[in-house]
């Protein structure tokens, strides 16, 4: 590739522009999971614990 | 398919899945860039420029694949009322919508340079703002219906209504006379592409559809959490979580 192109500019802006959508959708994909998790092992924990106290 | 309609069985075949895809992916994106980049000419008319056309061209593919996949699981939930179906087309939209901004985003900056313009009301480019509204919308309704299941039939059936987009998007070109080229690759007649061009072109598309298949699986996986969530807040709000709910396991 020819930095020195014409136009340049506007292919490494379409380059610039891909990986961050790109890397928007891994990390916000991971950091769904992340917090889902989180969310799911809190959620479940106090359940356990009522039951515990019930019994 | 109707194995994997217990979601328990489903995070298990894409705990198997998820290294495979992932590390194809990352090869063949790899690969594709170096290609595109480095290995593929530029070309006689439009010099380095051309160079975009390896993103845009299979981002433009998969805004059409995704929403297809999505049609797909609209006919599964309103048709089959498979229970993955609606899971798969909620985790679908947004990566869509994605692959539509980069496609739209991608497209302008190769229209200002070829163009002398970075935007024309042309039948091809309407229609692919159309599908990105589109998938805006779906991603809208998912939001604001608090019920799942209440959600995934009205999307499907806005989903099924925006279908018609897609031929519309594919033969737009032949349809009217419009500023974007016509299809160069999949065509009657076969590819219009050099094939040192073509080839950076094919690694890259197989790449982005690699890259979907993953996140995709990703995704469905976090949808399923987020109704054990749910379920499992509403059971803990009501004083009772069974041992069932609560021992299955997050992934």
């Amino acid at each position: 590739m020819n930095l020195a192109a014409p136009h340049i500019g506007f292919v490494i802006a379409a380059y610039a522009i891909a990986f961050v959508v790109i890397a928007g959708m891994i990390v916000a994909t991971l950091a769904d999971y992340r917090s889902l998790k989180k969310n799911l092992e809190r959620v479940a924990s106090r359940a356990r614990l009522g039951r515990d106290v019930d019994s | 398919m109707q194995n994997y309609a217990n979601p328990t069985h489903f995070l298990r075949l894409v705990r198997g899945l998820l290294p495979v895809t992932a590390g194809l992916t990352a090869v063949l994106l790899a690969v594709g860039l170096y290609l595109a980049l480095f290995v593929a000419p530029a070309d006689y008319q439009q010099g380095e420029t051309v160079r975009i056309m390896y993103l845009h061209v299979p981002s433009a593919w998969m805004a059409m694949f995704v929403y297809l996949v999505m049609t797909s699981a609209a006919i599964g939930t309103l048709v089959f009322r498979h229970p993955l179906a609606d899971v798969a087309q909620k985790a679908a939209a947004p990566l869509g919508a994605g692959f539509t901004f980069m496609c739209l985003t991608t497209g302008s900056l190769w229209g200002k340079p070829e163009w002398g313009t970075w935007w024309v009301w042309d039948a091809r480019l309407t229609s692919v703002l159309v599908l990105f509204l589109i998938y805006l919308g779906i991603i809208a309704l998912w939001q604001v219906i608090e019920d799942p299941g209440k959600a995934a039939r009205l999307v499907a059936v806005f989903t099924l209504v925006g279908a018609v987009n897609v031929p519309i998007i594919k033969f737009s070109v032949d349809w009217w006379h419009t500023l974007h080229q016509p299809a160069s690759v999949f065509r009657m007649g076969g590819p219009t592409i050099a094939a040192s061009m073509l080839w950076p072109l094919l690694i890259m598309a197989i790449g982005f559809t690699t890259l979907f298949l993953t996140l995709h699986m990703l995704a469905m996986r976090n949808e399923i959490l987020r109704r054990r969530l749910r379920r499992l807040s509403m059971l803990a709000a009501d004083g009772a979580a069974p041992l069932s709910v609560v021992a299955e396991p997050a992934e």
